[in-house]
């Protein structure tokens, strides 16, 4: 392979291993940056009074480092694991949406790149904490451009999250191989379900509470600044995402743990649906313990309390899982090899970590321990000590099946030692400086140098244990000995087929027998037999030859393994469209033009039907239809409830404040400020958009393509009339002198109209992308009809959205 | 065409309903004859939401755990917007006299 194909190679690519590959590397690379700042840090505080890194610097390498651990390192590493490994254990050729898995990735490179180039501006990084509190934010206390930089990177992370939420979730319900029930599901599999669930519901808040902040200081609006609003809201909106968030990284290293240790101790996990049980309550538990962040914001006692309570009661699933854990070992056969150790390294870090979090959910407690070392030390010891261990347990366990090649045990081992001693001098000592403030970047107290000091050593024993779990792999990558196809004797499918996994990774259709066996059966022979009767074992096909054949049975016609350059050109334009949004409006208008043009070109394929989206009859798909693309949309909208239940909360958290009655700007009713009438015909508009989408439906379904037509124009016509009249209103609104300026209900008016009609925009592009199908001689047949309902369960949203929008603002 | 009549007869019923809905709730807002506006008008708006959730036909057919997981996300929604409006309501520091 040239050099320029194998470049072009990684930058088209849609195949699932590729993106994970990339995934991994790109989330290493952030490690090393957010790492080293560590350092640095660990650095200035081994003495005090050191000059080493002071002020705004110190803040920005901790903000930098905090924010790139969590959104661009530990998160994206066990997304890329995940991607390589995921629809190989469920016996899937690929993710259900490949080329919308290059666009998560590239726009998750790319965020990242907008967050550090804060880095490379006059003013510097964001320099304000990981948690970017309010008002500190705001531009009157942070004016940089580096703040602006930040926020946008979130946003465009959350989309890139977004999208991939929704690729996985379908993927892992409603691509199973035959036979490949729930309850067969590995536990890796199984914890990024969990995980996609939390981040499907966390991010939204997370991506509201960006983009608010980014208009609060650009567009004069104070959200965060108003009395009504302020920091309490923000603190509402960023632990809203914020306490899941912590579950979002702690699943995925969980279910390695739980498939390493299952394999190395050569039995099956202990209680393996009472551990799953406990995963799903965790996972709705940890939506309602999020203002154990917010004890000492002055919050009610009982509101404390129960918080207090939930926050104690989640420990008890983990509690749970930890002692399945131990179980399986005590009953095992232990073997320990390097992902041995280092699972059951973060499964002792992991009984630390976790109770020390106890005590910070009492509330009497956490006063104390508050904005101390001891809460430092808590979360790195799950986040270090648990996460990162954890999944690289995950890497060195599927190194072989990703890379083809063993490495070196005893290397592997010395790894693990220095990362263990590394993780124990670096944090330990943090507990017992219980008293001495985080985000400081000095002291004086003569007794807290020396534990500051074991501290610093720690960092850096940790930093080259890292260095030489580099080398190992990279001398893996050079000259280790080719892997074997299974060299763990491990029981889950990724580990029945060669390593490296073929490109079509199953040569056939596995079938999961129910004995628990696996053959893979010619398409020939699904005919022949049926599903069922090779599923229950009552015909003996032979399995199809693993390895050799290049492609999987129906490989040819599917989005699976095309080379797209539509994902990288499209993340390139949000790229510069945010980036100069900020620094420079001419890159912003390239950036704009360059993303619109390869939306264009990528849907100008799709109206071209050159893929076919659709899900072969015999997966296992329940509870999902068997429609990838309509399975997809009710995902999408599952995430748009979270958002605009965001933006609604904003509002109600302002309007309830009893402080807005003493402001001059108090909340009038809706019917002073809003003419009543137009926005009852735009009303009456929207409702009628809808009604006439049906006849496309109608139209599609019963083939007959005038009745689409009319549909089509119908609704394209009613939407872009309600945003006509919206400009209109707006205008008028402006010209009365009810701008940004008039209050902060104007503000929340302008928030809450501008998301849903950018939202009826984006359905106008919908049904102009389908009036192309139409046009084209495309909309017909099956896959025609999904993207039809699809579309139309949007619209359904829009209008569900605006019936909310439309009393809270204009009438009451 | 006759079944495709009767199917949109059906939609056009809902739509009926939903703006009529609409008007009768701007009436009775602007009339001052309900008691609590605001709640009057959440619970209008869930009605609706509701009516346009049967509007395309083939909701009846999706697998019922799906219609459950956006109502999940809808019930989050809830609490995060009731713990915010609690919260402020009763919150000492903000909480003036
Ligand atoms: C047994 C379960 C856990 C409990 C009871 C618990 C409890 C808490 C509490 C009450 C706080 C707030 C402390 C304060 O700021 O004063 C906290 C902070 C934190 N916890 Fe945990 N936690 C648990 C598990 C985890 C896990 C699994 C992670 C990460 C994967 C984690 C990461 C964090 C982080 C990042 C913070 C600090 C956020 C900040 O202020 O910057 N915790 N934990
Ligand atoms: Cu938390």
């Amino acid at each position: 392979m040239s050099f320029r194909t194998w470049v072009m190679k990684w930058l088209t690519t849609t195949d699932h291993k590729d993106i994970g590959i990339l995934y991994i590397v790109t989330s290493i690379g952030f490690l090393l940056v957010a790492g080293s700042l560590a350092l640095l840090f660990r650095v200035q505080l081994a003495f005090p009074y050191s000059n080493f890194l002071v002020g705004s610097e110190y803040y920005q390498a901790v903000t930098v480092h905090g924010l790139v651990m969590l959104l661009w390192f530990a998160s994206p590493f066990a997304i890329g694991l995940a991607n390589y490994i995921v629809p190989l254990q469920i016996g899937a050729k690929d993710l259900a949406f490949p080329r919308l898995n290059a666009l998560s990735y590239w726009l998750y490179l790319f965020s990242g790149i907008l967050l550090l180039l804060s880095a490379f501006t006059s003013a510097g990084a964001p320099d304000v904490g990981w948690t970017l509190y309010a008002p500190l934010t705001a531009r009157i206390y942070t004016p940089t451009v580096g703040m602006d930089l930040a926020a946008l990177s979130i946003f465009m992370l959350s989309l890139s999250i977004t999208i991939g939420t929704i690729n996985f979730m379908v993927t892992i319900a409603a691509m199973r191989a035959p036979g490949m029930g729930w309850f067969k599901l590995p536990m890796f599999t199984w914890s990024m379900l969990f995980t996609m669930l939390l981040m499907l519901w966390a991010f939204p808040p997370l991506m509201v509470g960006a983009a608010v902040l980014f208009i609060d200081r650009n567009l004069g609006t104070e959200f965060f600044l108003n009395p009504a609003g302020g920091a309490l809201l923000w603190d509402h909106l960023f632990w809203f995402f914020g306490h899941p968030e912590v579950y979002i990284l702690l699943f995925p290293a969980l279910g390695a743990m739980a498939d390493i240790i299952t394999t190395f101790s050569r039995r099956p996990i202990y209680a393996k649906k009472y551990i799953l049980t406990a995963f799903l309550i965790a996972t709705i538990i940890s939506f309602i313990v999020w203002m154990h962040h917010m004890f000492i914001t002055g919050t009610n006692i009982y509101t404390r309390l129960f918080y207090s309570i939930t926050t104690i009661l989640i420990s008890i699933p983990f509690e749970m899982a930890v002692m399945s854990f131990i179980f399986t070992l005590y009953k095992g056969r232990l073997i320990y090899t390097v992902p041995m150790l280092f699972a059951v390294g973060s499964l002792l870090n992991f009984i630390i970590g976790g109770s020390t979090g106890v005590y910070l959910g009492s509330i009497a407690i956490d006063r104390g321990f508050r904005g101390t070392y001891w809460v430092v030390a808590h979360f790195h010891y799950i986040l270090v000590g648990t996460v990162t261990l954890g999944l690289i347990a995950g890497l060195y366990y599927w190194w072989p099946k990703i890379t083809g090649r063993m490495y070196s045990e005893r290397v592997g081992k010395i790894h693990f030692v220095l990362a263990m001693v590394g993780v124990a001098l670096t944090f330990l000592p943090q507990f017992v400086l219980l008293d001495m403030p985080r985000r400081y970047f000095t002291y004086d107290v003569p007794e807290w140098l020396t534990l500051n000091q074991i501290s610093t050593v720690g960092s850096f024993i940790f930093g080259v244990s890292m260095l030489v779990g580099l080398a190992n792999f990279l001398l893996s990558l050079v000259k280790g000995p080719p892997a074997p196809s299974n060299p763990w004797n491990a029981w889950t499918l990724e580990w029945f087929i060669p390593s490296p996994a073929p490109k079509h990774n199953f040569h056939g259709v596995p079938i999961v027998r129910e004995d628990n066996t696996v053959v893979f059966a010619s398409e020939e022979a699904i005919e022949k037999y049926g599903i069922e009767s090779i599923r229950k074992g009552e015909v003996d096909i032979p399995s199809t030859p693993l390895a050799g054949g290049q492609h999987g049975a129906h490989a040819s016609h599917s989005t699976h393994h095309i080379a797209t350059l539509d994902p990288l050109i499209l993340s390139t334009g949000f790229f510069l469209a945010f980036a100069g949004l900020v620094l420079s409006k001419p890159v912003m208008y390239l950036g704009v033009i360059i993303a619109m043009a390869a939306l264009a070109r990528w849907l100008w394929k799709d109206v071209r039907n050159l893929f076919v989206e659709d899900l072969p009859g015999y997966v296992e798909n329940w509870p999902f239809p068997k429609d990838k693309i309509r399975s997809a949309m009710w995902v999408f909208i599952a995430s748009e409830i979270a958002t605009f239940g965001s933006i609604f909360s904003v509002y109600f958290f302002i309007r309830f404040n009893p402080v807005g009655k003493f402001m001059s700007d108090a909340w009038p009713p809706g019917y002073l400020v809003h003419d009543v009438w137009l926005g009852l015909i735009n009303t009456v508009i929207l409702f009628t958009g809808t009604l006439l989408f049906t006849l496309v439906y109608l139209g599609v379904k019963n083939g007959n393509e005038k009745l689409s037509l009319i549909g089509l124009l119908g609704t394209l016509y009613m939407a872009i009339l309600f945003l006509v009249v919206k400009y209109f209103e707006w205008g008028e609104l402006l010209a009365a002198g009810l701008g940004l300026d008039a209050g902060i209900y104007m503000q929340a008016y302008y928030l809450t109209t501008g998301a849903h009609g950018l939202h009826v925009f984006l359905g106008v592009l919908a049904t102009t992308y389908l009036l192309l199908k139409l046009f084209h001689g495309t909309l017909k047949g099956k896959q025609a009809l999904s993207e039809v309902l699809a579309v139309g369960i949007y619209w359904g949203i829009v209008e569900m959205v605006w019936t909310l929008v439309f009393p809270l603002y204009y009438l009451v | 065409m006759e079944k495709i009549m009767r199917d949109f007869a059906k939609y056009l019923g809902v739509w009926i309903v939903l703006v009529a809905t609409a008007v009768i709730e701007v009436f009775f807002v602007l009339e001052g004859i309900t008691r609590n506006p605001m709640v009057f008008v959440v619970a209008v708006a869930l009605f609706q939401s509701a009516l346009i959730a049967l509007f395309f036909q083939h909701l009846r057919e999706e697998p019922i755990v799906i219609k459950g997981m956006t109502v999940s996300g809808a019930i989050l929604i809830v609490i995060l917007i009731v713990s915010a409006v609690t919260s402020v309501l009763t919150c000492t520091p903000y909480f003036p006299g």
